[in-house]
């Protein structure tokens, strides 16, 4: 049976199980908590899609990948993340600048009206806002950014200029970090990094479209659907009142969609064990995200609360940012963006609710990353 | 009189990911984001608090010694 994505048929939690991956041979499906976490922190379990063996999916959007961290094993691995994540260390991330992109993509509503659909109109611009201000992109350049890295998250850019679009935008990179001589990301990089010759410009490039592109989709798609998962089963009043609620249910919004539902995905470099069951080299293992943030035993909840979005029961231990040494880089940066822009819209605008019912809300459920297509909201 | 056993919590820096803080008793290096800790012996107050950032830990870098 080949892998499908959890939101088209959600496995139910056991221990591993043989499927086919989409464009690859046969490979594991992991869906219980403990399983996953297991798998994701396995020395023999290798991230590289080009090690025999890996579980290809069809999600391949972009040319290159090569020197990326997130095909990167062990050591290599760590020491190339360690470059990058202490930019997002939650006493390092800017609220001021967040803030001021929830405010922005408020005003942007507000000016849109009821019957405004969220996706475009706060969500994407939401998320660009923030990758711009990381980038140290001012203002005026921020609709050239947009155009630049819409390829990394709109599912309907043209696969024909794929490629184009992707030698583009890394070539801006080089070109922004041969200019960075600010106090900031690129210009730490450039400094510290690529001019010293430890890190080279292309491979700094490519790592930094990594950080973009994964700051991008999963982001905005949570943006949607996390709001629709508060407006349809939380008290925003209170969360408006309560910070520490408005966190809780923010994490449990993440729990509940896990956006990221087609992986991650390794290939065995030795043989090992998951989940009781022995995995050979060359086999590969996919990781339900979803499927593990439903396992009652591994979350300490009930079934009945996992399968809907109970904010009274939430806590941090879930894996929607992944586990292991690959964990999420920007899930600091994540949150703040969720819980800010929560904040900020739930404040101005009240009574915000769904403008359509329910069964008229189109999801991509075959999608590597989960979203709603529009959200019509009127208040 | 009894004595409360002193829990202690302790970072293997040779595995850290660099993702997950706890305030008041972790700190992440500026530069590569490497768990510090600050305060090694735990105040009651916070065992909650460390235990959950002991089983959150991705990479199983934190540890507590001295638990009952």
């Amino acid at each position: 049976v080949t892998f499908r994505p959890f939101w088209v048929a959600p496995p139910p939690v056991g221990p591993p199980v043989r499927v086919r991956a989409e464009e690859g041979g046969p490979a594991w499906l992991v869906t219980r908590f403990a399983d996953v976490r297991q798998a994701l922190s396995d020395p023999g379990l290798s991230a590289d899609t080009a090690a025999p063996g890996y579980p290809v999916g069809p999600g391949h959007r972009g040319a290159s990948t090569g020197g990326s961290m997130i095909r990167l094993d062990g050591r290599d691995h760590q020491a190339l993340r360690r470059l990058f994540v202490g930019e997002f260390a939650p006493h390092r991330l800017d609220p001021a600048l967040v803030t001021a992109a929830a405010e922005l993509v408020a005003d942007r509503l507000a000016a849109a009206g009821p019957g405004s659909d969220l996706v475009p109109v706060v969500a994407v611009p939401m998320v660009e806002t923030v990758v711009a201000g990381l980038l140290g992109v001012p203002p005026e350049g921020r609709a050239e950014l947009a155009a630049r890295v819409r390829h990394l998250h709109d599912v309907t850019f043209p696969h024909a200029e794929l490629d184009a679009a992707e030698r583009g935008f890394l070539d801006w990179l080089g070109a922004a970090l041969d200019a960075a001589d600010r106090d900031d990301l690129l210009g730490r990089l450039a400094r510290e990094h690529v001019r010293p010759g430890h890190l080279s410009r292309a491979d700094a490039a490519l790592n930094l479209r990594l950080i973009v592109a994964a700051s991008l989709q999963t982001t905005s798609s949570m943006v949607a659907l996390g709001l629709l998962g508060l407006l349809e089963h939380a008290d925003t009043r209170r969360l408006v009142a309560d910070p520490g609620a408005l966190e809780t249910a923010v994490e449990e919004v993440l729990r509940h969609w896990s956006v990221v539902q087609t992986g991650p995905r390794r290939v065995a470099v030795a043989d090992t064990v998951v989940g009781g069951r022995p995995v050979r080299a060359g086999e590969g293992v996919i990781c339900s995200l979803p499927a593990a943030n439903r396992d009652p035993d591994g979350l300490h909840r009930s079934a009945d609360s996992l399968a809907g979005i109970d904010v009274e029961r939430a806590g941090r231990r879930h894996v929607a940012f992944g586990y292991g040494p690959h964990q999420c880089l920007g899930q600091h940066l994540a949150r703040l963006e969720l819980v800010t822009l929560y904040r900020v819209l739930l404040t101005r605008f009240p009574r915000l609710r769904p403008a359509v019912p329910r069964e008229e809300l189109r999801f991509r459920a075959d999608a590597d990353i989960y979203d709603v297509a529009a959200l019509p909201v009127t208040w | 009189m009894a004595t409360v056993p002193e829990l202690r919590v302790i970072a293997d820096v040779s595995v850290c990911c660099g993702v997950l803080a706890a305030p008041a008793v972790f700190a992440q290096g500026r530069s590569d984001g490497v768990v510090v800790v600050l305060a090694g012996r735990v105040d009651p107050a916070l065992r909650a608090a460390v235990a959950e950032a002991v089983d959150l830990c991705p990479t199983g870098a934190l540890s507590l010694a001295g638990a009952p």
